[in-house]
């Protein structure tokens, strides 16, 4: 089944001045396929901002590298890719979401990098409600897909969100953010170097194998019911057992090349499009051409046709690029022989399978038979549509009056499925392996890691997106996505260096849903402009569609990662300590379009929070030094369930054991004019923070000369109890509610 | 000084972090692969198998790696009396190498660790108290009674189980349960057992994760927030650390 239309077929005779070869067709089928071309979507994505100060390495590779700091005289680098795998996780949800897993994996090692922490941000149909069992099925074996790799080859899970709605009932969404470290002055490139002309194409990893046939053009294309057991040969089978060997061989090739002196190695991850892809990406990106021998690419069967051989996407494989002669002999020595690549998976092995040359030219044998011969940049080129846009629709209106008892209506909003406690899902992944983490998934707004053994320079990290909000307007769910993945970051000591997105939209070719991606652009770029951070990589998934044609919600998801200069200048969002005051930045207001309060209350519509940044840059400046002179005790974000929600889990901490307290003052004294159930649960953004009492006076006038709105608006008692609006609640009572909702689905 | 080798399998992911437990103990050693074959290991005084998926726990969590040429030589020096530990995966490999609590007349191993009760993996912070006089294993020899660690335990397969009344007559006669879980284990092993030793007490099987709460900025929140702003005492081995002081002693 191929997805190119018939005007890309003309385009193609015309380009290479014949009918293209079967071979070829299959080849330009992925190298032009949305998956791997952004075809409709690149045009817009230049108006991201990608460069500042904290950038080592821009988009345009396999992952992109921010700056993380200097230790002992030794410049360090975040590795940062963002992918999907939605669809293959939809068709077949352990497997395809483990093998986004695998994906991303390879996307950092082959920028030289070093694996030190994986999130997941999550999109589930209506799975935690009666009479969906395939959602269901689909939530708890994607969690297991994750788990069931991620746990193997010994990545700490650092983060990620998950939200429930009926718009992925047909179509989850499955993201994953993988981060590396890496050495500035030993970043390995995705691209062969000016002086490579007739040095070795090695191919290393798992033998060649019928699955993932058609998978980048397969992920372009919308689901379809009837087609879904057809698309199963699509998805990739993962092997997490020979991964976890071939990191560690390759962290050993890494080094060995580098002792060899072995100048800008070329290494890329197979992905989309396979040997083919992959091969043509790396030289073409240095300038070069390659002759690649299909006979010479080690598969599991015999008889697999040239075209399968050639842009099949079988898991667990990688390409270098190395001179001939002592690199080649190591790199086969290593992963061959040392690690014995053939005793751990059936077939695996490193190939030497094809030779740079220099003309631009890309060719593929088979058989003796020539059948592929093009120039490379054909191939990779791709094409670029200028897709009709129609304005998105923007689903907003006049804000409802709520009515009801706060204390009844926190229990309600802390038992909701997108509020309540994430610990019985992230219970399944492995938080703590390599022993570097700082504040594990689920204890802070990001997850906080020493990636540099002896050292306390950090990384924080938090990934976010609500589909709530994107389903109302794309362009300021975008917008509130950049600000709550700051947010985040700041909350528990971090400063923000920089972003990576996952677009997730419908159907490129419906005006309306191009619409909302391109207004989705405009916002995740505006609010990254306006708080001064790059984007450093990231990746579209469009298609995203129910069975019955309409789009998922629109989601853009962003993560921020932060540097932390010391870990120990960090703290997750549990109340430390009773008499502190509670301080809170950030005004309320009446919007509760996309809340979970107007949900719980069963009101429709409303309007959207609006994100000021100059005043978040102050808060986010404020909780900095707070953090940096040791005057705030720790912090966490305002956003779904609002305030009191926040003031909830401060007060039970990530076990619901942490037994602090709180009264807090009547919202009218904090929040006058804004009607008191939007008060306590509308999502404005904020921060709650929790100052010693001594330190008070001093943050709240820093944070107003900062241009920040702060206000006092509480003190953590020494009783488990919660004090506001009228009532008086145990925390047990409050734990009860938030900590249970999902052991129903993974407990 | 002792020499320690943390032994890599196929599929092993925890070995780095074992090893920097080991040094901040204060003791020596080195990562040996498996490639490296049994003879790798000769002049090494105490051995450890660290966490993982060794040969992906094809059959059974640790029924491959028990197998492994390399388990030759690590069989031979727990005979002889040398220390060896095992964590988590490292754990399943002992207890199907029969080396904890032992085997029966014909070599049966005595103990399994089952699937947890939960019927998956669990990843979550766990304390553990040293159950046995501190005597009665050579790696807790140091520690007063009743001495509480913090550990992480993050496993599917943790559950000790007993073959018979008569091996649990004697786990019990002979105190071989080390330490068990406080408050009770939540993976359903047999008396509430986090870690198990052999009889002549040179070999611990232990299912939580020292090494992953083994310095001050791994404690949970509260023991952190201690430290705050002290970056050198953020850093510093504490808690589950105390389980590897061994490897920078001399042995008896």
């Amino acid at each position: 089944m191929l997805a190119l239309s018939t005007s890309e077929l003309d385009r193609i005779s015309e380009l290479i001045g014949r009918e293209p070869s079967r071979v070829e067709l299959y080849a330009f089928d992925a190298g032009w396929s949305e998956h791997c071309s952004y075809k409709s979507s690149r045009v817009h994505l230049r108006r991201l901002p990608t460069e500042g100060a904290t950038v080592l390495l821009g988009v345009g590779e396999d992952a992109g590298i921010l700056d993380l700091g200097e230790v002992d005289g030794v410049r360090y680098g975040v590795v940062v890719a963002h992918e999907s795998h939605n669809h293959p996780s939809q068709v077949v949800p352990y497997e395809g979401a483990a093998t986004g897993i695998g994906g991303i994996v390879r996307d950092v090692l082959c920028m030289g990098g070093t694996l030190i922490g994986l999130l997941d941000p999550l999109r589930f149909g209506r799975g935690d409600l009666e009479g969906h069992a395939h959602q269901r099925y689909v939530a708890q074996s994607v969690v297991d897909g994750i788990g069931g790799y991620g746990n193997a080859i010994g990545v700490p899970n650092l983060g990620g969100d998950v939200y429930w709605d009926e718009s992925f009932d047909d179509n989850c969404l499955v993201n994953v953010v993988a981060l590396g470290l890496v050495r500035a002055d030993e970043v390995v490139h995705s691209r062969v170097p000016a002086s490579a002309d007739g040095w070795n194409l090695i191919l290393v990893g798992k033998a060649t194998d019928a699955s993932g046939f058609g998978g980048a053009a397969f992920s372009s294309l919308t689901l379809d019911e009837e087609q879904a057991e057809a698309n199963k040969g699509a998805v990739q089978v993962p092997d997490p057992f020979l991964k976890s060997v071939l990191m560690r061989a390759t962290y050993r090739t890494l080094r060995g090349l580098r002792e060899l002196n072995v100048r800008d190695p070329g290494f890329k991850d197979l992905g989309a499009g396979g040997v083919l892809g992959c091969s043509a990406e790396l030289v073409a990106a240095g300038g070069m051409g390659a002759d690649i021998d299909l006979d010479a690419v080690h598969v599991s069967v015999g008889d697999l046709a040239a075209e399968v051989i050639a842009t099949g996407e079988t898991q667990e494989r990688m390409l270098w690029a190395v001179p001939a002669g002592a690199p080649t002999e190591l790199l086969l020595r290593i992963y061959n022989e040392q690690f014995g690549l053939p005793h751990v998976s059936r077939g695996a092995r490193a190939s030497v399978i094809g030779r740079v040359r220099a003309d631009r030219r890309y060719t593929m044998r088979h058989r003796g038979e020539v059948v592929v011969d093009v120039p490379v940049d054909a191939l990779t080129s791709g094409i670029r549509y200028e897709r009709e846009i129609a304005e998105a629709p923007n689903r907003e209106s006049s804000d409802p009056v709520l009515h009801g008892d706060a204390a009844v209506l926190l229990l309600r909003v802390l038992a909701h499925r997108d509020v309540c406690s994430r610990e019985p899902l992230i219970r399944r992944y492995d938080r703590v392996v390599r022993g570097t983490t700082v504040i594990p998934a689920g204890h802070g707004d990001a997850g906080v890691i020493a990636p540099i053994p002896g050292s306390a320079l950090g990384v924080a990290v938090s990934v976010d997106g609500n589909p709530r909000y994107g389903k109302l307007n794309a362009r300021v769910a975008g917008e509130l996505a950049v600000c709550e993945s700051a947010r985040n970051v700041a909350a528990v000591g971090g400063e923000p260096i920089g972003l990576t997105d996952c677009l997730n939209f419908g159907d490129p070719t419906k005006s309306p849903q191009m619409g909302e991606l391109v207004e989705a652009i405009e916002g995740i770029g505006d609010a990254a402009r306006a708080l001064g951070l790059p984007y450093v990589s990231g990746n579209v998934s469009l298609y995203n569609e129910s069975a019955g044609g309409s789009s998922v919600a629109p989601s853009p998801i962003i993560a921020c990662i932060g540097r932390v200069a010391d870990v120990s200048h960090t703290a997750g969002f549990a109340f430390k300590s009773p008499n502190s005051v509670i301080v809170l930045l950030g005004p309320r207001s009446g919007a509760l379009g996309g809340s979970v309060i107007a949900e719980v209350c069963g009101a429709d519509g409303g309007m959207l929070p609006r994100a000021s940044f100059g005043a978040l840059r102050g808060e986010l400046d404020v909780v900095r030094a707070g953090f940096a002179d040791l005057t705030i005790y720790g912090a966490h974000d305002v956003s779904d369930g609002g305030l009191l929600a926040c003031v909830a889990e401060m007060c039970m901490g990530a076990d619901g054991c942490n037994g602090v307290g709180a009264r807090l003052e009547p919202a009218a004294a904090w929040a006058p004019g804004v009607p008191e159930l939007a008060a306590w649960f509308g999502e404005a953004g904020g921060f709650v923070v929790e100052v010693p009492p001594e330190d008070a006076e001093t943050f709240i006038a820093r944070a107003r000369t900062a241009g920040a709105q702060a206000v006092r608006i509480g003190q953590t008692l020494a009783e488990p109890r919660l004090i506001a609006g009228g009532s008086d609640v145990a925390l047990s009572e409050l734990a009860s509610a938030w900590l249970t909702p999902l052991e129903d689905l993974y407990a | 000084m002792p020499k320690t080798a943390i032994i890599v399998f196929p599929g092993s992911n925890s070995e780095e972090e074992t090893l920097r437990a080991v040094q901040a103990a204060g003791g020596k050693g080195r990562l040996v692969w498996w490639f490296e074959g049994p003879d790798a290991l000769k002049g090494f005084d105490a051995f450890i198998l660290p966490g993982g998926f060794a040969h992906e726990d094809r059959i059974r969590a640790g029924a491959v790696a028990a197998r492994d040429p390399i388990m030759i030589a690590v069989l031979d020096a727990a005979r002889s009396g040398a220390p060896v530990l095992g964590i988590c995966n490292g754990a399943q490999v002992l207890v199907e190498a029969g080396l904890v609590p032992g085997t029966d007349k014909i070599g049966k191993p005595q103990a399994a660790l089952a699937p947890n009760v939960q019927g998956h993996y669990v990843d979550r912070y766990a304390e553990i108290e040293l159950a046995a006089p501190p005597e009665r294993c050579l790696f807790t020899r140091h520690l007063e009674p009743g001495t509480r660690i913090p550990t992480w335990s993050s496993h599917g397969e943790g559950r000790f189980c007993f073959r018979d009344d008569h091996t649990r007559r004697r786990i019990l006669d002979e105190h071989l349960v080390v330490f068990t879980y406080v408050g009770g284990a939540h993976n359903g092993a047999e008396f509430d057992c986090a870690a198990l030793t052999n009889p002549p007490g040179n070999v611990l099987a232990i299912m939580p994760h020292p090494e992953r709460a083994g310095w001050r900025y791994q404690q949970l929140e509260r023991v952190r927030f201690e430290a705050r702003g002290d970056r050198e005492a953020f850093l510093a081995p504490c808690g589950g650390s105390r389980l590897f002081a061994l490897f920078a002693q001399v042995f008896a």
